[in-house]
């Protein structure tokens, strides 16, 4: 799978990339508008990721012109323009997603991938890692042949958690996302949800510990063998 | 009274008045003597004439009957004095002796039936005046000289006459005193005031603009040119004010909102790369705690960032609303619920009417709800309280927060609304937050119409309460 990324800041770029293709995606990277208008009229990539602010020809340009010349591979934009009229204009202009800055890099490679399911099958009812899945419907969650209806509180913990295996998540930002406080209350509501979270996910005592890892001073993350 | 611009300029007029309500009796004289002068004159001529066939005639009055007819003009009633009876019998003492004891001297006689006095230059005394004025009635003819035309000769008046038109003098005089000032009083102090709003309307019209100025609209109104020259310049002053403020006001606004911008590129990077170094190094190890600091650190400026943004945004009006129904019973329910499990240390008590649907920006509403919460759980006490409340009618309703707090100074509660104030500067440590919660809050509930209000009292607790419509 090829993705485009069109971006000028070269470090943003890094990262991007490596994040990219850590998730198991080729990357090309094109540091200016033009240059990127040029590399998208090459078929075979599955998604680009097109930064707004560009030198030579801004990302709004760039897309509208794929469009007109019937470009029609799938568009998330980046940018730090978040206002309504901003993501607007970019909807407008022919985008299927678009990500303000500053973004975590593991939304970013969910978003590409959500962007490669929608246009090829409809939205997953699941989201899988290993062994671990979740249906995002019946707010179910299992491994191995468990099974968990989660409350939720832990169907959203266990869902932000998912959605980026591997990446450690800080107890603050736990917080933040799943009960929306913007402070630590210095309890251990978080360490409390996890164990019963894992408690639920393993009853049976021969199956093997569930994937949910504390980090000591770290955070949380679910674990990717 | 002293400060009012209307009583000063109503008082100077009122000084002037006077003025010249005292200057009258000169001004009048001034004015009529001329005419009594004219008047009296002619009298004089004419009788002069008809008489002057029956009376001895003396040089001295010959000289001035020709003097009188020719100026026809008098003075005061003055000095000399002539006599002569009915019957030619002098009336007045007649010896010369006599008259000398009297203060008169320079006595000329009229054979014929009475017609005169003749006084001497001499100013007559009192009791002089007192005896004239008992002949005076009984003579037609009064003489008289200018007193202060000394080489001027005698004239001679009708008595009568300057009686009368003395009277009518008065006569005159005291309607004006009675009728007329007052009026002249009423009209000046009417026009005063006529011509105050005539100049204060200018001035009027200015402090209007000026208080309709806010931050948000710093553009003096364009009614606001004067139609009086004299007061271009200053509105044209006020205008290039305004301008400026504005343009200054501007660029301090665009400053946050490109500095924020500018921030996010480097933000994101950093961001990248802390979250990189956690997932690549050893887990477990030291490092990667210190990883998580910087991480948390940058977060916090991801926050910041974003919250300027967000009050740069409301200051220049540009907070965009994505309104939709939300459920604000549910939310506070569940808020109290978390901060129940959250709070193990508080009190938390909830009394909130089923329900309500409130028609707003369900982000922006979160966060000021979160940050009214967050609120009362930092400056609350070990063992304290906090109480939802939420109460609505039709068409508004009222969220309070109510939370015990460990004694709250005034200061604290008249800038709990300023950017990065956070209370009392020896705790701010221990408190994590940036002190723009509050301002953060204050500007969400005004773009939604809504009020919010900070009270405490001396029990120390501490209410915040925000009032909205439920439509806008």
């Amino acid at each position: 799978m090829k993705i485009l990324l069109v971006e000028d800041e070269i470090r943003i770029a890094e990262f991007v990339v490596h994040g990219l293709t850590g998730a198991g995606f080729e990357v090309d990277h094109a540091p200016d508008g033009a240059l990127g208008l040029q590399k998208a009229r090459e078929p075979g990539y599955s998604a680009i990721v097109l930064d707004v602010m560009l030198p030579e020809l801004d990302g709004f340009a760039v897309l509208k012109q794929l469009r007109a010349e019937g470009v029609e591979t799938p568009v998330i934009m980046l940018s730090a323009k978040v206002d309504l009229p901003y993501r607007l204009m970019g909807f407008e202009s022919g985008a299927d997603d678009y990500l303000p800055k500053p973004f975590f890099i593991e939304e970013l490679v969910a978003r590409v991938k959500a962007l490669r399911s929608r246009r090829t099958t409809p939205p997953s009812q699941l989201l899988q890692v290993g062994s671990l899945s979740l249906n995002l419907v019946s707010r179910n969650a299992y491994w191995h042949d468990v099974s968990a209806t989660l409350s939720p509180r832990e169907f959203n913990l266990l869902e932000y958690l998912m959605q980026s295996p591997g990446q450690i998540f800080s107890r603050k930002k736990i917080l933040a996302h799943v009960w929306q406080v913007d402070f630590d209350p210095e309890t251990n509501v978080v360490d409390v949800c996890i164990q019963r979270l894992k408690r639920k996910l393993s009853r049976g005592a021969d199956t093997s510990p569930v994937p949910i890892e504390s980090v000591r001073g770290v955070g949380y993350r679910i674990r990717v063998d | 009274m002293r400060n009012s611009l209307r009583f000063q300029i109503v008082f100077r007029l009122l000084m002037a008045m006077l003025i010249v309500i005292l200057a009258n009796r000169y001004l009048a004289k001034l004015l009529v003597s001329g005419d009594i002068y004219s008047h009296t004159g002619r009298e004089i001529s004419a009788g002069m004439h008809a008489c002057s066939h029956l009376i001895n005639v003396r040089t001295d009055f010959l000289e001035c009957y020709e003097n009188a007819n020719q100026q026809s003009m008098t003075s005061h009633i003055s000095d000399s004095l002539v006599i002569c009876g009915a019957d030619g019998t002098p009336l007045l003492p007649t010896d010369t002796n006599a008259c000398s004891a009297s203060g008169i001297t320079n006595i000329v006689w009229f054979d014929e039936p009475s017609r005169g006095l003749w006084f001497d230059d001499i100013a007559p005394s009192l009791t002089q005046k007192d005896w004239l004025r008992s002949i005076y009635s009984r003579f037609e003819w009064m003489g008289v000289r200018d007193q202060h035309r000394s080489s001027q000769p005698w004239v001679m008046v009708r008595t009568r006459d300057i009686e009368k038109f003395l009277e009518e003098l008065w006569q005159v005089r005291d309607n004006h005193l009675v009728y007329v000032l007052p009026f002249i009083l009423l009209l000046i102090v009417m026009v005063g005031f006529w011509l105050i709003r005539a100049v204060l309307e200018p001035v009027k019209r200015l402090e209007l603009s000026m208080q309709a100025l806010t931050p948000d609209s710093l553009v003096a109104s364009k009614e606001i040119h004067s139609q009086y020259i004299e007061f271009e310049t200053i509105t044209g002053l006020y205008k290039d004010m305004c301008l400026r403020l504005d343009e200054s006001f501007n660029r301090v606004r665009s400053f946050t909102s490109h500095a924020s911008h500018e921030l996010k590129t480097p933000l994101t990077i950093l961001r990248g790369t802390a979250e990189r170094l956690i997932t690549e190094l050893p887990t477990g190890s030291d490092v990667q705690v210190l990883a998580r600091d910087v991480a948390d650190e940058v977060e916090r400026l991801i926050s910041i960032s974003e919250q300027l943004l967000l009050l740069s945004r409301a200051d220049s009006n540009a907070l965009m609303l994505q309104r939709k129904d939300f459920d604000l019973s549910q939310f506070v329910d569940q808020l109290a619920d978390d901060a129940i499990v959250f709070e193990e240390s508080l009190k938390i008590r909830k009394k909130i009417d089923a329900h309500v649907v409130w028609h707003c920006d369900a982000v922006l509403i979160r966060q000021l709800i979160h940050n009214l919460y967050t609120n009362a759980v930092k400056y609350n006490v070990p063992g304290g309280h906090i109480d939802f409340e939420l109460r609505a009618d039709s068409d508004s309703f009222e969220l309070r927060v109510v939370n015990s707090s460990a004694g709250v100074s005034g200061q604290l509660i008249e800038h709990a609304f300023d950017r990065f104030y956070r209370g009392d500067a020896s705790h701010t440590r221990t408190v994590d937050g940036l002190g723009l919660g509050l301002s953060i809050c204050l500007e969400i509930a005004k773009a939604h119409h809504g009020t919010l209000k900070i009270e405490s009292d001396s029990a120390s607790t501490v209410t915040l309460t925000l009032r909205a419509p439920l439509q806008f």
